[in-house]
């Protein structure tokens, strides 16, 4: 009994026993740096000593470059303890920080600095923007050159860099330095539009070419005349308008597509428009002639920069007159044959619009149809209209005629 | 009567099988509905954008944004920030998981080279990386005119890391270094180009010093109680909050002729590292109502957190930030507390891990607010001496005999580098029940604050006691489920549930 109840509360003592951590015993151990070189570039085979009475395995080189961490073991080479870097670390340059540690404590540090290895060549990595600017003294073009050494390091500060740039007949070299990583320059615009190429290079390796548009500035006022086959209003012919080249304040024709809006004001302070867009810096808006006479004042505009000159345009009237037939219970009403300036029939399309009143004046309806062959017709059905007196007000062609008919029968 | 019998009996158990019958078919059909029902939510053809979780804030300030290239948007600027930051992260993600996940949103082409080398290398040794940045220091060099490159320094980057084999941590190390560091816009997404380490920029900007004299001077003579209300203990800002409540419980402990008060910020309630203003508002109302009552308030952060990991340490930094900001300038703020009991943490989430947070967080927060002292609630004398060095005054739990207390205070003197001690939480449970052989009595509990309230005068040590109240609730994640330890708290108070003062209270009271 008593044996069963010990083993119990061994198993008891067992149990509540907790593990207890233990401080690590931190036994003098000493290394000693045989390396001293600091500084190598990049490709350099990187290789650490150290002289140490303790065994190598514990130790661990704990290397740091801006990319990353890294544990390297040691190898014993002719009782040293050497360290080797692997390419990746070897290869970037930058401060590259090292800590020779041994069970988590670190015995000894430094920092190693490898420079770029632009002795082997350079690479050249080139930015250019905005690739397209406007013609001026305002707008530019940054060309941001990154060169860098073979390990895709970014050369030493300072270092020289070459741009040419090609404009027309001249061609103009520079020289800036890499600051932060890269140089710049600024490639500025020219006051003729056109192609500008530029060109970089740094020890020796040029880049690839790039190139930006300069596109002509903003227009100037421009003028603008008409054109027509006749001044009749016969609401057939088409009004032509048409700029002189436009240019901007540099002497630029404008870009091809540059959008024109012809504002058209007639004599009854009504707006109607039209738009073109230039070809060759010239700009052709078309519409058609109006179908009465009118008088109109056209001026065009690009929209934000500039405007033309403003021109007015006369028409006279083509249709002197038009004839009027009653039939069918004063119901079917026949117009026409309109006949224009030469008593030629008028093309098809005429607008005709016909107003229905009351005997009293009320207004009732209002009726629209076009022209064919030089006439039209309208038909005013008993199922809408009841049987009685009306009064019709025909319009067409700017002539007005107004009739009081009774209606009756079918 | 046997025939009767057996009718009612098959009559039960026929009508027993349709029930049981229909409740099948019922629940089948049921199962089928929910079924058809479940899937991609529809709100997912619309491809919202998912909010992200935070994982990861370090601080960083932009000092200089000036360059010959072109001005800086401040939208732009908040792009690179994000997409550095990005980097970063994934980067720490790489060499914690060795994989390449991510690395390509953030490093273009000839950059994530690099990394894919260093990760393969870590691999191959079984070396893998806990990391960390916890503040940078961004100034812009260039800014190129067409808005798709950027070049800056990252100056004095405080990175922490830990190097694991296998599972074994090896070594464990926070430095500071300084990056040049090049971005260039590609398919919207910012990503590096170059990263060359640089030599760090000396910090010239100079500290105020600390002031923390005269809170050091309270803490000597303070004595205080351990405080949460009656109705909602562990939960002092939730949704029960009341002013009042806790307006009349600061009286009690003034006419107790008490001058301080301990109170907890658990890291959840308060909204992780985005603190939630109307919590601050509360914390600021608590602060208010304590002054109008005399008492000074220390602050115990964190509570209910308990992760420590590496990989959070920005974000619990952002969350202490916030309420540090908010109410360091406070009048009744008299010391922070950065954690009650981490060593009970110790042994569960691994020494280095809970030393390596506290350490840094302490270092944050005499950085944030240089007029307040900090210390860390231990929860034994012996838990004490951790950070010895570091804390401005000792804190430490006692609910052992209290005949041993002399001797363990004593010990703690010694090692404290004469640093106040402050016995921060002790006191005896009134409760007697079959959880601890009926041998818990407010007798008993009157009898244990008689015999330590005379020490603790007379040896002048700054005690604060729990607590003010029995509680009705005590939740599960302060001691656990088992019955024989939560019984025990809700008898700690000198108050009963009703507000009657137990026979403890005469013995604590300095104003009778």
């Amino acid at each position: 009994m008593h044996k069963t109840i010990y083993i119990i509360l061994c198993f008891i003592m067992l149990g509540c026993s907790s593990k207890k951590e233990e401080p690590k015993k931190s036994a003098q151990i000493n290394a000693i740096a045989l390396t001293k070189k600091d500084r190598y570039t990049a490709g350099d085979a990187i290789t650490m000593a150290f002289k140490t009475e303790a065994p190598i395995e514990n130790f661990k080189l704990h290397i740091k470059n801006a990319y990353g961490t890294l544990l390297v073991a040691p190898e014993m080479v002719h009782g040293e303890m050497v360290f080797s870097f692997p390419t990746n670390f070897s290869r970037k340059s930058g401060l590259c920080r090292w800590k020779l540690i041994n069970e988590g404590q670190t015995l000894l540090k430094g920092e190693i600095e490898i420079h770029p290895n632009e002795q082997k060549g350079t690479n050249m990595a080139t930015y250019f923007g905005p690739r397209s600017i406007t013609a001026g003294d305002i707008d530019y073009s940054m060309l941001v050159i990154a060169p860098t050494d073979v390990f895709d390091n970014p050369v030493a500060r300072g270092t020289e860099v070459t741009v040419k740039s090609q404009f027309l007949a001249s061609i103009n070299e520079y020289k800036v330095a890499t600051t932060e990583l890269m140089a710049w320059y600024n490639v500025r615009s020219t006051h003729k539009s056109g192609r500008i190429l530029v060109t970089a290079a740094c020890n020796a390796t040029p880049s690839k070419e790039l190139t930006t548009i300069v596109f002509p500035s903003n227009s100037t006022s421009f003028k603008i005349t008409a054109f027509q086959d006749h001044d009749y209003a016969d609401g057939n012919q088409i009004l032509k308008l048409r700029s002189d080249i436009i240019k901007d304040e540099f002497g630029n024709t404008v870009s091809d597509g540059t959008l024109v809006t012809f504002i058209i004001k007639n004599d009854k302070d009504a707006y109607l428009y039209t738009v073109g867009t230039t070809i060759n810096g010239i700009v052709e808006g078309r519409t058609l002639h109006p179908s009465q006479a009118a008088h109109w004042n056209i001026q065009a505009f690009i929209t934000g920069a500039s405007e033309s000159n403003s021109i007015d345009v006369t028409f006279r009237t083509a249709i002197e007159d038009y004839k009027v037939y009653f039939s069918k219970g004063n119901r079917n009403i026949d117009i026409g044959p309109l006949e224009s300036f030469m008593k030629q029939l008028v093309p098809d399309g005429i607008l005709v619009q016909m107003d229905v009143f009351s005997e009293h004046g009320d207004f009732i309806e209002t009726k629209k149809t076009t022209t064919k062959k030089g006439v039209c017709n309208f038909y005013l059905s008993p199922e809408y209209l009841e049987n009685g007196t009306y009064k019709l007000v025909i319009r067409a062609a700017g002539i007005t005629k107004e009739f009081k008919k009774e209606m009756n029968g079918i | 009567m046997a025939f009767k019998l057996n009718k009612t009996l098959y009559r039960t158990v026929i009508i027993a099988s349709f029930i049981a019958v229909n409740a099948l078919i019922i629940s089948g059909i049921g199962s089928a509905w929910v079924f058809l029902n479940t899937g991609a939510d529809r709100t997912s053809m619309l491809h919202l954008e998912v909010p992200m979780d935070e994982v990861y804030r370090p601080e960083i300030a932009w000092s200089n944004v000036d360059n010959p290239g072109r001005p800086i948007e401040e939208q732009t600027l908040g792009e690179i920030t994000n997409d550095y930051l990005n980097a970063w992260h994934v980067r720490n993600i790489a060499f914690k998981k060795n994989d390449y996940y991510g690395i390509k949103d953030f490093y273009t082409d000839s950059a994530r080279v690099r990394l894919y080398d260093n990760i393969d290398l870590n691999l191959k040794n079984n070396n893998w990386y806990k990391r960390t940045t916890l503040k940078h220091n961004g100034a812009i060099d260039f800014y190129s005119v067409d808005g798709t490159m950027v070049v800056f320094k990252d100056h004095n980057v405080v990175e922490y890391q830990e190097i694991y084999t296998g599972e074994e941590l090896l070594y464990k190390e926070k430095d500071t270094t300084s990056y040049h560091v090049m971005m260039l816009l590609e398919d919207g997404f910012w990503r590096i180009r170059h990263l060359k380490e640089i030599e760090n920029s000396r910090d010239t900007t100079t500290l105020a010093a600390r002031n923390i004299d005269a809170e050091l001077k309270k803490i000597e003579n303070l004595k205080g109680i351990n405080y949460y209300p009656k109705d909602t203990p562990w939960d002092t800002f939730g949704k029960r909050f009341d002013a009042t409540v806790i307006n009349d419980d600061f009286k009690i402990i003034h006419d107790m002729g008490l001058n301080g008060i301990r109170i907890f910020v658990q890291y959840e309630d308060f909204g992780k590292s985005t603190v939630k203003k109307d919590k601050i508002a509360l914390l600021k109302k608590v602060l208010d109502l304590a002054e109008e009552n005399k008492l000074d308030v220390i602050l115990t952060l964190f509570d209910f957190y308990g992760d420590y990991d590496v990989s959070n340490w920005t974000l619990t930094n952002r969350h202490a930030e916030a309420i540090v900001h908010a109410v360091k300038d406070h009048p009744a703020l008299l010391a922070w507390d950065l954690k009650n009991e981490p060593d009970l943490d110790l042994a569960s989430r691994g020494r280095e891990r809970v030393i390596g947070w506290l350490e840094q967080m302490m270092e944050n927060i005499k950085l944030w607010d240089r007029n307040h002292p900090v210390t860390i609630g231990w929860s034994s004398p012996e838990a004490a001496v951790e950070l010895v060095d570091q804390v401005d005054f000792v804190s430490y739990h006692y609910y052992r005999e209290l005949s041993d207390f002399n001797k363990t205070y004593d010990i703690l003197k010694k090692k404290a580098l004469n640093k106040p001690i402050m016995l921060q939480e002790y006191g005896l449970s009134s409760y007697g029940g079959i959880w601890n052989f009926y041998r818990g009595s407010d007798k008993r509990q009157a009898e244990y604050y008689a015999e330590i309230q005379p020490l603790l005068l007379k040896k002048n040590i700054p005690f604060v006691a729990w607590t003010l109240y029995d509680f009705s609730e005590v939740p599960t994640a302060v001691v656990g489920k088992l019955p024989w330890r939560k019984s025990k708290q809700y008898h700690f108070g000198f108050l009963t549930k009703r507000g009657k003062k137990k026979a403890a209270y005469e013995h604590f009271a300095l104003q009778k």
